[in-house]
């Protein structure tokens, strides 16, 4: 995935729609958008920094967790067995880029209201006990769909394509614009690169 | 960007770390006091708790652990998992520790016999793992400088050798009924020998642990938990001035007030550095560095 900061205008679009496709419990974001300051005084600007699972090639939570939980697919996709997470947070400590939440208990989104028919349905995913995290909408990618973030970015900030073909959308818009990783420094190869604000 | 501190693991972790390293250092220091041949008592004392903390440090990482009836898949990542590693070093150690410690009940001469030497051997390599291990899983987490720190294992280690051997120390006087003050000064005499070198190791690797500077997440780190740190190093200087006074005086009724109030500091002392290391796990910011 490429995320352009230059088009990303922090409306929290993609947080929504990421809630929104996968009933993520109360507290719990697989999506997040960070206010950050980028620049030097006095050349500082506030800029909006969309975070997500990185889905990295060398993935540190897959390291750390003691159960086969965490796993990388063929497709560099690194997804969560909730049936093996036993909930020893290592995973969630280990995540340099804090994309890992624990869903402890059942809450509702209207307290005291009981849970909604959408949120019956769709925490039916959501067990609790175990460790959460974005999958890149893996039911969708099945489907032949692009993940919920991509589809619902009203700036098209994001683009969603294969990182190993050298002439896709995405390995392009990395080569041509300079595109990024976070904490390149902790070698974990993240998937998700950032264009410059 | 602002550091964001773990709230993963708390307390329970703490104590985890705590009892086992407790269990782990009581247990070295039983297994050498068998090997001198002398005061079996106390050493047959380590050696038994030592598996016994060890057990009582697992039962609170399973309080911790949020899906614990899982746990039965605690080995599956032995190749790259630390936890899993400990998990299995922990057991392995309970099984060994007990059978070692259990025969010295009714076998006399069962600690110092060629098949318990082994035995016992087998069990304090697994116990020096244990110490080790403590830092081993925290030193996993990169994004956490103070963490990641190449000093933490060691520190782990000391503070796991003087926590058990402050254990004995505590609990070394309540034998003068049964054995006599010769022999409880005597054998308090050797613990507080071990434990001037146990402090000042334990010193010295907290020391080079504080004074690193790899970044300045590290450095805050460190900063939000200088009150805890200043007082376990003074309740370490203490304990090592109280053993080297009660050693040079060498009667009976103050050696014995000063190896319970060391032991007590120690053990203190140890929880605090435990605790304060889990509680300072601050993040490194995320930065874009373009």
């Amino acid at each position: 995935m490429v995320i352009d900061l230059k088009k990303c205008i922090g409306c929290y679009g993609c947080h929504i729609a990421c809630k929104s496709e996968n009933c993520t419990p109360p507290g719990i974001l697989w999506s997040r958008v960070l206010q950050y300051e980028w620049g030097k005084y006095p050349s500082i600007r506030r800029i909006s920094l969309p975070v997500l699972c990185m889905h990295c090639a060398d993935p540190p939570c897959e390291k750390v967790c003691p159960t086969g939980a965490t796993a990388r697919r063929p497709d560099g996709i690194v997804t969560l067995d909730s049936m093996k997470c036993i909930g020893c947070m290592s995973c969630v400590i280990a995540c340099p880029y804090r994309a890992r939440s624990l869903h402890a208990k059942e809450a509702e989104y209207f307290p005291g209201q009981g849970l909604t028919p959408y949120e019956m349905v769709g925490y039916q995913k959501h067990p609790t006990g175990v460790v959460e995290k974005c999958d890149f909408c893996l039911s969708r990618l099945e489907q032949g769909l692009e993940p919920a973030c991509v589809v619902g970015c009203m700036a098209k900030a994001r683009y969603f394509g294969d990182l190993d073909d050298h002439y896709s959308e995405v390995s392009q818009l990395i080569r041509n614009r300079g595109g990024f990783q976070i904490y390149p420094e902790l070698g974990t190869d993240p998937s998700v690169y950032y264009l410059p604000p | 960007m602002a550091s964001e501190r773990q709230t993963s693991w708390g307390g329970l972790v703490a104590l985890d770390m705590f009892l086992g390293g407790i269990g782990a250092g009581a247990f070295t220091v039983g297994f050498i006091l068998a090997l001198l041949g002398e005061m079996k008592w106390l050493a047959v004392t380590g050696i038994a708790l030592g598996p016994v903390l060890v057990i009582l440090g697992l039962l609170c990482l399973f309080l911790e652990v949020k899906s614990p009836w899982r746990s039965y898949r605690l080995f599956s990542g032995l190749s790259t998992s630390w936890l899993s590693r400990g998990g299995l070093i922990q057991i392995l150690f309970i099984i060994l520790g007990l059978g070692y410690a259990l025969p010295s009940f009714w076998l006399s001469g069962w600690l110092d016999s060629g098949a318990g030497i082994a035995l016992g051997s087998e069990a304090l390599v697994l116990a020096l793992a244990i110490a080790v291990y403590h830092g081993m899983i925290l030193s996993e987490a990169r994004a956490i400088p103070l963490w990641s720190s190449s000093v933490l294992p060691v520190l782990s280690f000391f503070t796991a050798l003087c926590t058990g051997l402050g254990l004995l120390l505590l609990i070394s006087p309540a034998y003068v009924g049964l054995y006599g003050s010769t022999e409880v000064v005597d054998a308090m005499g050797i613990l507080g020998i071990l434990g001037i070198g146990f402090i000042i190791a334990e010193l010295i690797t907290l020391s080079s642990f504080i004074s690193l500077r790899p970044s300045a997440t590290y450095v805050a780190s460190i900063r939000s938990i200088r009150t805890p740190l200043i007082a376990a190093v003074i309740g370490f200087m203490l304990a090592l001035f109280l053993l080297s006074l009660g050693l040079g005086i060498g009667e009976v009724t103050p050696f014995m007030w000063t190896s319970q109030v060391s032991g007590a500091l120690l053990l203190a002392g140890g929880f605090i550095i435990r605790y304060s290391i889990l509680r300072a796990g601050y993040y490194a910011p995320l930065q874009i560095l373009i």
